[in-house]
């Protein structure tokens, strides 16, 4: 607005700047025909300053090649990386079994997207990584974005004006706690998988005083995705007798940051076939821990260390987990079909959206149904429990009860997921 | 710059504690009592300011306490840009801004326009030197009330201090550390900048930090341990509650008389009426009736439109139903115009009608309308509230500053205002305003909105009146408009009702669809459109008074035809005519005997005194002065079959005529009767002729610019416009209704004084009798010259001085009373400094060798009922003013004046006078006074030409002078 009475009033200001003079009559101080003439300047002025913003914007993205991205689109979505093409994948084919138009932008330059086949009406589209990609989006006009960074309007990723809805599509059945503060605050549509994420974003809502966002319940396609692949691969699928995946998550409360190299020793130590596979983000964010695990773990032959991007394979060989707080527990149980055990400590909330929920997270009442919660001082019970957990025979009907309690729409989510985006898209602001 | 700081900031602050202390001084008689009255009221003051700050100042505290544990938690956790994102985002989830933190530190701010506007009136001020007070020798130095072996000490400034560091020490225990490092700093420097100033200002300080001191203790001691800050509370609780249910009664008074319906009733009803009016001439009653019927239907349906549960009522009528209402409506009409409006006019029938339809209307669903749009107001509030500032500043700033503007850079120098001081009074006027609407604001909180509402349509009204329906009413002339006309036209109450109905529906459309927010945009457009506006008025008027001070002063663009006006004629003769308008004959013995000096100076010059006018009133006494005995009103009176004008310029052709045959250039400036096409038949056109038959009184009425810059002085220097300014703009801002009551006409509601006119008036009839003095010529040709010119100076209100300039209440000041013995003081004294200015031409005349070649004749159409003489045999009033001036230096004449008393003269003699000189004649009939029988008559009648018949004058009085005029005996009257 500033902007645009300042440019109303240079036009104007050029336009009378040279004022008559006067002599020995007075004017009364009105002059209805200059006012006739800054009245229609200032309307004129006025819409000719509301559309400079998106003109602007059309200069520059046509002169950078950009022009398409201009175009309104009614659904966009948007992958930050690669990873989340299991998340965005069951999406976009029940878009395209619908025939609905859809631009899919990908900060990846060999997403899969690109190579999956389908249908005309998505079309794909790689809009760069970093500021390049946010300055796209910051000016994108659509209906709806769909995507699964958090921190909208709060990190880089700016609302723009010509987005009217903002959806976030789970990629994980963790609660809010384990989010970066202010995830969700800022979206207008949170689509969940499960209740106990609702409820946290509503006590959010409330709390932090944001805007009512729409929180339907309709599952996780990231899940569908894996549980599709294990139904795929299911010959493949067989875990090695006493194989134990060792899946921590990374930063301050991981438990290699926590405990180091306690655990998977302990286990080489007692005969296990180790799996180490610490988080990407380790090898990233964590180097000299990751470089002083390998010296000290280098003597044992029996641990195997898992960098491969795609987890599958050692999710598949495993016969039980030990994991901290990681949302991979989940795939593991509820796709897979087996226990973990869960180092049980307290977490460090700075930092995180649990800081402000009063309540504990979901993950942390469920994990011990899963399988078991075990304090880490209590380590040397550990080969026990994995015992006692692997030759439970009626462990995989204890899961499969729990998931169709806490989780929406298991392996048939995209249908509703899409459902509620066009839902949501088609509302009037 | 800094100029304009002080002016904007200080000066406005600096006027209101002067006269705070002017005002203390005259209660107490003296200073420092004075003192203590400006700090106790200053203080008070800006109490409401200080404790809104301070509430600020707690606001401020409480929501950074609120979010002290998540921002620590932030700054332990995130680092560089997420970390200003995050705190970003905390701040914004929490309603933060860092212009918070400078609005909470305003009371720190606010200490120092106060302080600069009263150092700068405490240290500078003359009337403090030698005043003391107590123990203070002089209010106007340094206090040195301790003595040290020869060292003194200045001891109001550091109890000053102390008082401050006591204050600072005992209250400021919920302040930060830094806050109280600040409070210290401050005192310091209070101490350091304050040590050397003189006692008052000290002295005041010191009564200053004793007042925050006492409210310190009052507010956080005293009030607390009497319980007075829960009581205080609930009060606020109650007040709070009760403006609530105000504002429900306040809609519901307002869904009454001034809704949407109102409007619509009006247009609806009157509107409709006029239109019919105006299509079909003078409509009769039917026509009326039909407008009035079709009104109150539209208002039925608006309403309806807006009531939607109305409209289901109204499809579910049935035809009966329908015609029974439409039946009752035709019918209610009937008698109420009938019975109850028909003696009134028709358009007041229309209004009462289309009135009587809205009120029942309204009563019938107002609160169904109400209800509607309450239902979008609510949602709405916070937006219609914070329109109220913006709102009401835009009228602040049309009022106060813009208008102002407009008008002043017109013509800066009629205002004789610096632009500097001009600017600072204006933009005093407004920051005051909007420091008390920003008060009020805060007051009426819980109701803002309808403030805000109110606000926003008045000021959408006020830029309507004054830019899109302003009236064309010309320019100003002397504060009076060209064409005030435009004021009263019939059509302007529809004007006004169709522009707040377009702003109400405006309003009404935009609260509708949701849209408060618009109006918002609106008012910040215009604002911003007129800030610049004013900033354009601000440089062309620095601009303008820059290049003045440069060109104007040579010439002033003196016209051609002013400059050859005044040419003689070396080697030919001359003849200059001068009429000084209501000069009165008789009083030429005053001035002789008041001004001895006069005699000698008027070089040559005979004075009649023994001289009738033929009229007491100038279009009655004028006509003879060049058109003779014939042109006397009696003369002409006796052919009524031609006009005036045409009877009058044929005698002026024929004497122009006959100066022509000899060989005179013509200059004549001249206003009634002398109309040049009419002339023209009579003259030669091969002959130069300069006739400028103004209109305007004066020759060139901007000669009183040059004169002022001469006299370095200003035309309207006398005159204090503050008020003027302001009704001035309300007369911009009003509804063209109202315009002609801020108008008055021209006297703005009595902002501009008469006085004022008085002084151009006077300014510009010296300016022009001082003319000739600085601008004739002389030329060489051989044509003879005649001049003749005619001035007012003479004439009421006679605004000049002591010392011969014009003064701003003309003669109102001192006695114009004719009843002191035929003597007024303020118009003799004009009369001789119209005889002396005369006398600066006659010098310039002798300096270039044309007075003895040059017969002048200083004659008045009529005089004054001061003639002493005839005062006398009267007794006081004497019934018509015939007293004329005739004073005559013939060519080649000089030495004192001559008085001759006896001869019984008219001022329609001139022409023979004139004649005589030019050529030597015996026939007795070109010299009339020499019969000594003569008889002279005057006539008297109305003094506008209009009030008389086109062919002839009608006379309300008609004496006739046989014998000497200060006989009574002579004295007959005729009608």
């Amino acid at each position: 607005m500033k902007l645009r009475v300042r440019h109303a009033a240079l036009l104007f200001l050029l336009l009378t700047a040279c004022p008559t003079p006067a002599y020995a009559y007075l004017d009364p101080g009105t002059g209805s025909m200059l006012l006739s003439v800054l009245i229609g300047l200032l309307s004129s002025a006025y819409f000719l300053m509301r559309k400079l913003p998106a003109l602007f914007r059309a200069v520059l993205f046509n002169a950078t090649g950009k022009g398409k991205l201009l175009e309104r689109k009614h659904i966009a979505i948007y992958g930050e990386t690669a990873n989340y093409w299991g998340t965005f994948r069951p999406l976009l084919e029940e878009f395209g079994r619908r025939g609905e138009s859809v631009e899919y932008l990908t900060s990846s330059e060999n997403d899969p997207c690109f190579k999956a086949g389908l249908p005309d009406c998505i079309t794909c589209r790689y809009i760069g990584t970093g500021n390049t990609a946010y300055t796209t989006l910051n000016f994108l006009e659509a209906d709806a974005l769909v995507l699964t960074t958090p921190g909208i309007d709060v990190l880089q990723i700016r609302r723009s004006k010509g987005v009217k809805k903002y959806i976030h599509v789970v990629h994980s059945l963790s609660d809010i706690h384990s989010y970066k503060l202010f995830a969700f605050d800022y979206y207008d549509a949170v689509l969940c998988s499960g209740q106990y994420q609702a409820d946290s974003l509503r006590l959010l809502e409330a709390q932090r005083g944001t805007q009512t966002k729409e929180l339907p319940l309709v599952g996780c396609p990231y899940m569908d995705a894996l549980a599709a692949r294990r139904e795929r691969e299911k010959d493949s699928v067989k875990p090695e007798g006493n194989c134990v995946l060792v899946a921590p998550s990374w930063g301050k409360n991981g438990m290699l940051t926590r405990y180091g190299a306690a655990v998977p020793r302990f286990l080489a130590e007692a005969g296990y076939k180790v799996i180490l596979r610490p988080h990407p983000q380790s090898f990233i964010s964590e180097k000299p821990l990751m470089e002083q695990l390998q010296r000290e773990l280098a003597s044992f032959p029996n641990i195997e260390w898992d960098r491969n991007p795609d987890g599958f394979a050692s999710l598949s060989r495993a016969s039980v987990m030990v994991s901290d707080f990681s949302g991979v527990v989940f795939d593991f149980a509820f796709v897979f079909l087996r226990p973990v055990v869960t180092l049980s400590y307290e977490l460090d909330k700075r930092g995180f959206d649990a800081f402000s929920l009063p309540h504990p997270s979901w993950e942390s009442q469920v994990v011990e149904q899963l399988g078991h919660r075990l304090d880490p001082a209590e380590l040397e019970q550990l080969p026990g429990i994995i015992e006692k957990l692997a030759s439970d025979e009626h462990f995989p009907e204890r899961i499969l009860h729990i998931r169709e309690n806490n989780v929406a729409n298991f392996g048939k989510a995209a249908v509703p997921v899409v459902d509620a985006i066009l839902n949501i898209a088609s509302e009037k602001e | 710059m800094l100029d304009l700081i002080y002016l904007i900031c200080i000066a406005p602050l600096e006027f209101c504690m002067r006269h705070i202390l002017d005002w203390g001084f005259d209660l107490t008689k003296s200073y420092g009592p004075a003192l203590i009255f400006m700090s106790l009221a200053v203080n008070t003051v800006i109490l409401p300011i200080y404790n809104k700050v301070e509430g600020w100042q707690e606001e401020e505290r409480a929501l950074k306490a609120r979010m002290a544990p998540m921002e620590t938690m932030i700054r332990e956790v995130f680092k560089g840009q997420e970390r200003f994102a995050m705190i970003s985002t905390l701040y914004r989830q929490h309603g933060y801004s860092q212009f918070m933190t400078l609005r909470a530190s305003i009371g720190v701010l606010l200490q120092i326009p106060f302080f600069f506007a009263a150092y700068h009136l405490l240290s500078n001020m003359e009337a403090l030197h030698g005043v003391s007070f107590g123990p203070i020798r002089d209010l106007g130095a340094p206090d040195e009330l301790f003595v040290v072996g020869g060292f003194s000490i200045n001891i109001l400034p550091i109890l000053m201090t102390v008082v401050n560091l006591v204050s600072a020490f005992f209250y400021t225990h919920d302040l930060s550390r830094r806050d109280k490092i600040q409070l210290y700093g401050m005192a310091a420097l209070f101490l350091v900048l304050l040590y050397n100033s003189p006692a008052a200002l000290t002295f005041y300080w010191t009564l200053n930090n004793v007042y925050s001191l006492g409210k310190n203790i009052v507010e956080k001691d005293w009030m607390k341990r009497q319980g007075w800050i829960a009581a205080l509370e609930k009060l606020a609780e109650q007040r709070t509650r009760l403006a609530q249910r105000a504002a429900v009664l306040w809609a519901r008074a307002l869904s009454m008389q001034v809704g949407l319906s109102a409007v619509v009733a009006v247009l609806g009803g009157a509107g409709l009426f006029m239109l019919v009016r105006g299509l079909l001439g003078h409509g009769k009653y039917s026509f009326e009736m039909s407008a009035m019927i079709f009104g109150a239907f539209l208002l039925f349906i608006g309403i309806c439109y807006f009531a939607e549960e109305k409209v289901e009522r109204l499809k579910k009528m049935t035809l009966p139903q329908a015609l029974a209402v439409l039946a009752g409506i035709i019918g209610v009409s009937y008698i109420l115009a009938k019975y109850g409006f028909h003696q009134g006019n028709e358009k007041k029938v229309a209004v009462k009608m289309a009135l009587v339809a809205g009120a029942a209307c309204l009563l019938t669903y107002g609160r169904t309308l109400w209800g509607t749009m309450y239902a979008k107001i609510a949602p709405q509030k916070n937006t219609l509230g914070a329109l109220f500032l913006p709102s009401a500043g835009l009228i602040a700033f049309l009022i106060f500053v813009y208008c102002p503007f407009m008008v002043f850079s017109s013509d800066p120098a009629v205002f004789g205002m610096r632009l500097e001081d001009f600017a600072s009074s204006r933009f005093g006027m407004f920051f005051v305003a909007m420091i008390c609407l920003a008060v009020f604001g805060g007051l009426v909180r819980p109701v803002k909105w309808i403030f805000g509402s109110a606000f926003s349509m008045m000021a959408f009204a006020a830029l309507a009146f004054c830019f899109v329906v302003a009236p064309d009413v010309g320019v100003m002339d002397a504060f009076v408009f060209q064409k005030p006309e435009a004021l009263t036209r019939w059509y302007n109450t529809y004007i006004d009702a169709a522009v707040a109905a377009v702003i109400v529906l405006f309003f009404v459309i935009a609260v509708q669809s949701n849209k408060a927010k618009i109006m918002m945009n609106v008012v910040y457009a215009s604002l911003t459109v007129l800030v610049v506006m004013t900033g354009v008025h601000y440089f062309d008027v620095s601009e303008k008074q820059f290049k003045n001070s440069y060109t104007e002063i040579n010439d002033g663009g003196m016209p051609q035809y002013v400059k050859d006006f005044y040419t003689f004629s070396k080697n030919g003769k001359n003849i200059v005519v001068v009429m000084l308008d209501m000069f009165t004959g008789g009083n030429m013995n005053q001035i002789l005997e008041q001004y001895p000096s006069i005699k000698t100076d008027l070089d040559g010059f005979t004075w009649y005194e023994d001289v009738v006018s033929s009229g007491s009133l100038t279009i009655l006494g004028k006509p003879g002065i060049l058109g003779g005995e014939n042109c006397h009103p009696v003369k002409l009176n006796e052919d009524r079959t031609k006009s005036l004008e045409e009877k009058i310029s044929k005698e002026y052709g024929m004497f122009f005529r006959k100066l022509q045959h000899y060989d005179y250039k013509l200059s004549i400036h001249d206003v009634e009767f002398f109309e040049p096409e009419l002339l023209a038949p009579y003259l030669e056109s091969e002959h130069y002729t300069n006739f400028v038959p103004h209109k305007e009184s004066a020759l060139w009425p901007d000669a009183s610019k040059l004169w002022a810059q001469k006299n370095n002085t200003n035309l309207y220097n006398n005159q204090k416009f503050d008020i003027f300014w302001n009704i001035i703009s309300l007369f911009n801002v009003s509804p063209v209704t109202f315009k002609k009551y801020f108008y008055c006409d021209g006297g703005w509601m009595s902002s501009v004084s008469k006085g004022n006119y008085d002084f151009t008036h006077a300014a510009i009839n010296l300016a022009n009798l001082e003319l000739p003095s600085y601008i004739s010529s002389v030329s060489d040709d051989d044509k003879n010259s005649f001049i003749y010119m005619f001035n007012l100076m003479t004439h009421v209100p006679w605004a000049i001085d002591e010392n011969g300039m014009p003064c701003p209440n003309g003669a109102s000041f001192e006695s114009r009373d004719i009843k002191n013995h035929g003597v007024s003081a303020s118009h003799v004294r004009a009369e001789y400094y119209s005889l002396k200015t005369l006398l600066k031409w006659f010098e310039w005349m002798k300096d270039n060798g044309v007075y003895d070649n040059t017969q002048i004749i200083l004659v008045s159409d009529h005089g004054a009922h001061d003639s002493k003489e005839i005062v006398k045999i009267w007794n006081d009033i004497y019934p018509i003013a015939l007293h004329s001036l005739l004073l005559v230096k013939p060519i080649n004449t000089r030495g004192e004046l001559r008085i001759d008393r006896t001869t019984p003269m008219s001022n329609s003699d001139v022409p023979h006078i004139i004649m005589n000189e030019i050529i030597t004649v015996q026939s007795e009939k070109n010299f009339p006074w020499k019969d000594t029988n003569r008889e002279r008559v005057c006539v008297s009648g109305e003094w506008r030409r209009e009030n008389h018949p086109k062919n002839n004058f009608e006379f309300s009085m008609v004496y006739k002078i046989r014998g000497p005029l200060y006989d009574k005996n002579s004295w007959v009257k005729i009608k």
